[in-house]
């Protein structure tokens, strides 16, 4: 009796190998691509400013823009100078905002905020 | 037949040229990118404002960055690396933003120094008063 081609026996090395291959497209298919590095302590940064009432009364405008330089530089890019160039931005973008936040609170609030 | 040949010779050096022209102003054109003019001005903009704002005294580091970064954007166009120059422009700009920034910051908190200082004062000698009344 003629065996299907598919229930024929094979050997060790031949299966070992299509696993392997199997094992490698699976993960590439199930690894996301991540965040540029630096990126997490960016929005650790931010985050803070943004649960601190007084920052976000004085400094609404350049959280938001620092919210937005962030989000820009947790996207994950192949180009390193550009990476870094988002990181640098969206750092300064968070320092502006805390000094307009502090500067405004130290003055009183008085001028409005933005 | 021979003043055919020849005319058919000058149409293709006609060709030719006319297609070698066109090659090269394409490759002139191709190959100088522009300078990012608007971002160096905002940059040099921003520089000059935080030098009026004083930020020389009160976020001098920063102000130090950004200079240190328009003269990277500025060798960056002289190199004809304008993509590296735009982003140099950028956080020369963004730089002497925050040096602004943080010169307000410095001046209000001095100000509310003066102020609490003086408050204190006021203070003391209302307490001086009231004790030799």
């Amino acid at each position: 009796m003629k065996m299907p081609s598919f229930l024929k026996p094979t050997s060790g090395v031949r299966t070992g190998a299509v696993v392997l291959l199997s094992s490698v497209l699976l993960s590439a298919c199930a690894m996301s691509p991540t965040s540029p590095d630096g990126s997490e302590e960016l929005r650790a940064k931010l985050t803070q400013l943004q649960q601190n009432p007084d920052m976000m009364t004085h400094a609404r405008v350049q959280l938001r823009d620092a919210e937005a330089a962030v989000e820009l530089a947790e996207q994950p890019l192949d180009d390193e100078a550009v990476v870094a160039h988002r990181i640098y931005m969206a750092d300064r973008m968070i320092e502006i905002a805390r000094a307009k936040g502090q500067g405004r609170l130290a003055g009183g609030g008085t001028r409005a905020a933005g | 037949m021979n003043t055919d040949t020849i005319r058919s010779a000058f149409m293709r050096i006609g060709l030719f040229t006319t297609l070698m022209l066109a090659t090269l102003t394409l490759v002139a054109c191709a190959s100088a990118p522009l300078p990012p003019t608007e971002s160096l001005n905002n940059a040099r903009d921003a520089i000059a404002s935080a030098e009026q704002a004083e930020a020389r005294q009160y976020a001098g580091a920063e102000l130090e960055e950004a200079n240190s970064h328009l003269a990277a954007a500025v060798k960056a166009v002289e190199a004809e690396r304008m993509a590296e120059a735009e982003r140099l422009a950028r956080q020369a700009r963004v730089a002497a933003e925050l040096a602004i920034a943080r010169t307000e910051a410095a001046k209000a908190a001095e100000i509310n120094r003066e102020m609490g200082r003086g408050a204190d004062a006021l203070d003391e000698e209302m307490q001086r008063q009231g004790d030799q009344q």
